[in-house]
């Protein structure tokens, strides 16, 4: 397990030293002078100068890739030329209401999922299995901003049922507010009772989420039913019926933890993409997160906000499936005593 | 996943199919010759595959129709004009009728022929995107894995970074710092999809590398490129053309989505996400002018998809047995 | 225990496998064998009403069930805690993910025993087969093969049941394993009175556990009949050629 867990993480700071290198390169494409963007387009030669200074623009470029590694380990992101602020704070302050969404998401995602996997194995070339079938390629062929769209217009505008946009309604910052402890206004609400808000979150959340779930519930569907139908050839899974058991209850039961590695793999690989996908479905909803930042930043072409952004999925990427393997680790002993 | 093991369980959704499987599709084959491929018995399968796919088989029909569309716009789009410059001011959003059955834009553009040169744009990028990165992916698979060793380590590493970031941020980030325009996004969605390809093909090298055949190859001094074009390539092109099949789904949503956020393709080109964009405030209002063009995605990856799946399922021996 | 008539198994149009008689009663042992291919695991399949993706027609009597026209619930109830399976790779047919002890205990569970009583059960079958109680906590993947394979057979005792479908529960272990996994088979049928249905294509092991024989080739019985007559004085030209390839497998073993 101990060089199971090295080997891993070594590998893991391998790809993640490859992912800065990568956005420092991509930054460094930018055609023209980060001073003059800084300083902006009257600076005088001084405080040009000044600027190239204080980015160490003038250093050799292996310096200037450390010293930015060295930064990013630091905590400085660099200073957004939008907010002015330092990306790390604006990113802490976005992050958590993205992770709110996608986290709801991916709940909803692994709840629809999973069953109408199992569904679709069990009754395998069936009606059950083509209707799965069938949904899950849709959910993952429609363009998320397009259903984000679609979705708003029937059930928040013409039927009413849920609110158009926001995270929850705001006039209860008066009435109710909310202490703060981790940022994630449904969590902070929870723990602290406060249930106005918490209501309020919720079905501000339900659009939303349900959108962004789409892709990963129909790939999760047909990751589960792949994987159960590949366990179900195996002897032990043929074993569990031969000592008496159904077919529902063998799925259920026997073939569900040993298919569950790839599909919790899956899950991590889709995190990553779900933010992304978010983003899109945030600007529809107004949702005061990452995507709604990183979309400020793309109409300002704010080069350091937007490798901020770009660096933070990305070892969101890196870090769930370091997490998953780990997760996997416990779950399956085959791994475990590796 | 990054850096995990061995990819133990059956293949993803998103990623390369058992590649092991696969080329076990060539025959045995003689010393030093070229694999015989048996094409009438892949045929066979596939038409097998069809019969008991009812859904594959849908989206082979829907995609030939969509092709259809995209080769024949100009001649089969009622207002064939309304795909470019034209503006019909007076005629702006005008409800489906049989003159307009998918209705008119805020220009007055008739949206039928406007859905069906969009289907030109879409297609032209996922070629383009797939057609530059299976080109680099596949050289860089073969090399990897023909090689071996640390060259391998390097490349399959380099992968892992790439595939670390999503393809549309990536695609973002890079058309904020490139000039944005069609060639930008094809470049950066290209950038973010040959990781998969060499992957695949790095893992159809290996097992090809390691066969009886190649090794004798070898020993008879046959040069390197030669029994790379005459084994390895082969046996690759079954699983490569899958993976393409399954990612062109992937390029158009992403696409759409790059001009959705308005950086690529700009008015008066058709396509389909900026067609969503542009009507996206009149939605409640004039509800055909975003439906049809998400309507024209959502039916075009998903015939992708699932054409893809159905491929995949029939070349996998594993799978044909099911 | 089992008695089957006119059993055939059909693939496709094409027949798999077909026994038109076969009987067994508690304390016996039947073998079938034959090459692969020939239908044998097939037939052994089809008195649990395991054979999938296949016609099966005939009257298959597993301790007084109707196999193939029993309902879906009295076949569950059947397998297991009646007629048990004991699959070739012993540790393929174990759940990678599962203490040996939680599939026990679920299979007990599901015929009826828990608890205590449940507990008490798995250790007797346990030393039954001449395993420490301790392997109940190791997962399959920490046993070996004979361990693995005698702990099948105790799932088997446990659950009570009274006749052993065993699929060349032998040919995936170790020649020294073997004996031991052909030991408990021996002592389950002589002092368990366990009816036990073997397939296997390994004639010595045949030899000394089978009383009586069938012999299949491409889904047919050629011969069946006693095991020591059917071995030393074999009508069938078929039968002839396995018997004449045995000696020869000696000669290199030794």
């Amino acid at each position: 397990m101990l060089r199971y867990l090295t080997r891993r993480l070594g590998q893991a700071v391998l790809v993640v030293a490859g992912v800065v290198t990568l956005t420092f390169t991509v930054m460094r494409l930018v055609p023209g002078d980060p001073a003059v963007a800084f300083a902006g387009p009257r600076a005088t030669p001084a405080e040009l100068a000044a600027a190239r200074e204080r980015f160490g623009l003038d250093d050799p470029l292996w310096t200037q890739l450390w010293n930015y590694a060295r930064d990013l380990a630091g905590g400085d992101w660099g200073t957004s030329l939008h907010t002015r602020q330092p990306v790390a704070r604006d990113l802490t302050l976005a992050f958590p209401a993205s992770l709110e969404l996608v986290g709801a998401a991916l709940v909803v995602a692994v709840a629809a999922g999973v069953p109408l996997g199992v569904l679709a194995a069990r009754f395998k070339a069936g009606l059950p299995d083509l209707s799965v079938r069938f949904t899950s390629m849709l959910a993952v062929s429609v363009p998320v901003f397009w259903l984000a769209l679609v979705v708003q217009t029937v059930f928040a505008g013409n039927l009413g049922w849920f609110p158009v946009a926001g995270e929850y309604d705001s006039s209860l910052d008066r009435t109710s507010p909310l202490t703060v402890y981790t940022d994630i206004t449904i969590v902070d609400a929870l723990i602290t009772g406060n249930w106005p808000v918490f209501t309020s979150t919720l079905w501000h959340l339900a659009l939303p989420a349900l959108v962004v779930a789409a892709y990963p519930a129909g790939v999760i569907a047909q990751m589960t039913r792949a994987a159960l139908i590949e366990e179900s050839g195996q002897d032990h899974v043929r074993l569990s019926r031969a000592l008496g058991f159904g077919r529902t209850a063998v799925l259920v039961r026997f073939a569900l933890r040993p298919a569950a590695g790839p599909v919790l793999s899956l899950i991590a690989l889709v995190f990553a993409y779900a933010i992304v996908n978010g983003f899109l479905v945030e600007a529809v909803f107004n949702w005061p997160g990452l995507g709604r930042y990183a979309a400020a930043s793309i109409r300002s072409l704010d080069t350091p906000a937007i490798a901020g952004v770009t660096l933070l999925v990305a070892l969101l990427y890196v870090g769930s499936n370091l997490l998953v393997d780990l997760v996997q680790g416990v779950l399956d002993p085959r791994v475990r005593t590796r | 996943m990054t850096a995990s093991p061995e990819p133990a369980g059956p293949a993803e959704p998103a990623g390369p199919a058992e590649p092991a499987g696969l080329a076990g599709l060539a025959g045995p084959t003689g010393l030093g010759r070229r694999p015989a491929r048996p094409l009438r018995l892949l045929l066979r399968r596939l038409l097998r595959t069809a019969r008991a796919d009812v859904l594959a088989a849908a989206g082979a029909v829907l995609l030939l129709a969509i092709v259809a569309c995209a080769l024949l716009a100009p001649w089969i789009a009622p207002y064939p004009e309304d795909g470019g410059t034209a503006t019909h001011p007076t005629e702006a959003l005008l409800p489906p009728s049989a003159d307009h059955w998918f209705g008119t834009d805020q220009v007055g553009r008739d949206i039928l022929s406007r859905v069906l040169f969009g289907a030109r744009t879409s297609l032209f990028i996922a070629v383009a995107v797939l057609g530059l990165a299976a080109a680099a992916g596949v050289t860089l698979g073969v090399v990897a894995g023909y090689a071996g060793g640390w060259i391998r380590d390097v490349i399959m590493r380099v992968t892992d970074v790439f595939l670390a970031f999503p393809a549309l941020l990536l695609s973002l980030a890079l058309a904020v710092v490139l000039q944005p325009s069609v060639t930008t996004v094809v470049v950066a969605l290209a950038a973010t999809w040959w990781p998969w390809y060499a992957r695949l093909t790095a893992s159809v090298a290996q097992s090809v590398a390691t066969r009886g055949y190649v090794d004798a190859a070898r020993c008879l001094g046959v040069p390197a490129p030669l029994i790379v074009f005459r084994h390895v390539l082969p046996n690759s092109a079954t699983p490569v053309a899958v993976q393409l099949s399954l990612d062109a789904g992937g390029v158009i949503l992403t696409s759409a989505a790059l001009s959705y956020l308005g950086i690529g393709v700009h008015d008066p080109t058709a396509e389909w996400g900026l067609m969503v964009q542009q009507g996206q405030t009149l939605f409640t209002t004039d509800w055909w002018v975003v439906t049809f063009p998400g309507l024209a995605i959502l039916v075009t990856a998903f015939a992708f998809n699932v054409l893809g799946e159905g491929l995949r399922q029939a070349l996998d021996p594993r799978g044909a047995t099911r | 225990m089992i008695e089957i008539r006119d059993l055939v198994v059909r693939a496709g149009g094409r027949v798999i496998s077909s026994v038109p008689e076969l009987d067994l009663a508690a304390g016996r042992c039947t073998a079938l064998v034959g090459e692969s291919g020939s239908g044998k695991t097939t037939a052994l399949l089809a008195t649990l009403g395991l054979v999938e993706g296949a016609e099966v027609t005939g009257r298959v009597t597993v301790c007084g069930t109707e196999v193939l026209t029993a309902s879906e619930r009295a076949l569950r109830d059947l397998r297991g805690a009646k007629a048990a399976l004991v699959m070739q790779s012993p540790q393929a047919a174990l759940n990678p993910v599962m203490r040996l002890g939680t599939l026990m205990r679920r299979a007990l569970a599901r015929h009826g025993v828990k608890g205590a009583a449940a507990r008490a059960r798995a250790h007797e079958a346990v030393s039954a087969v001449l395993l420490d109680p301790a392997v109940l906590r190791r997962y399959p993947h920490q046993v070996s093969g004979g361990q693995a394979q005698r702990f099948a057979l105790a799932l088997a005792l446990a659950l009570g049941a009274d006749v052993i479908a065993a699929d060349e529960p032998t040919s995936a272990l170790d020649v020294t394993v073997q004996a031991e996994v052909v030991a408990v088979l021996r002592r389950l049928r002589d002092e368990r009175g366990l009816a036990l249905l073997l397939v296997s294509h390994d004639l010595a092991l045949v030899s000394t556990v089978a009383d009586d024989v069938v012999v299949m080739k491409d889904g047919r019985v050629v011969e069946s009949g006693p095991t020591a007559r059917v071995l030393t004085e074999p009508a069938h030209p078929y039968t002839r050629d396995l018997v004449a390839a045995v000696p020869r497998l000696k000669e290199v073993e030794l």
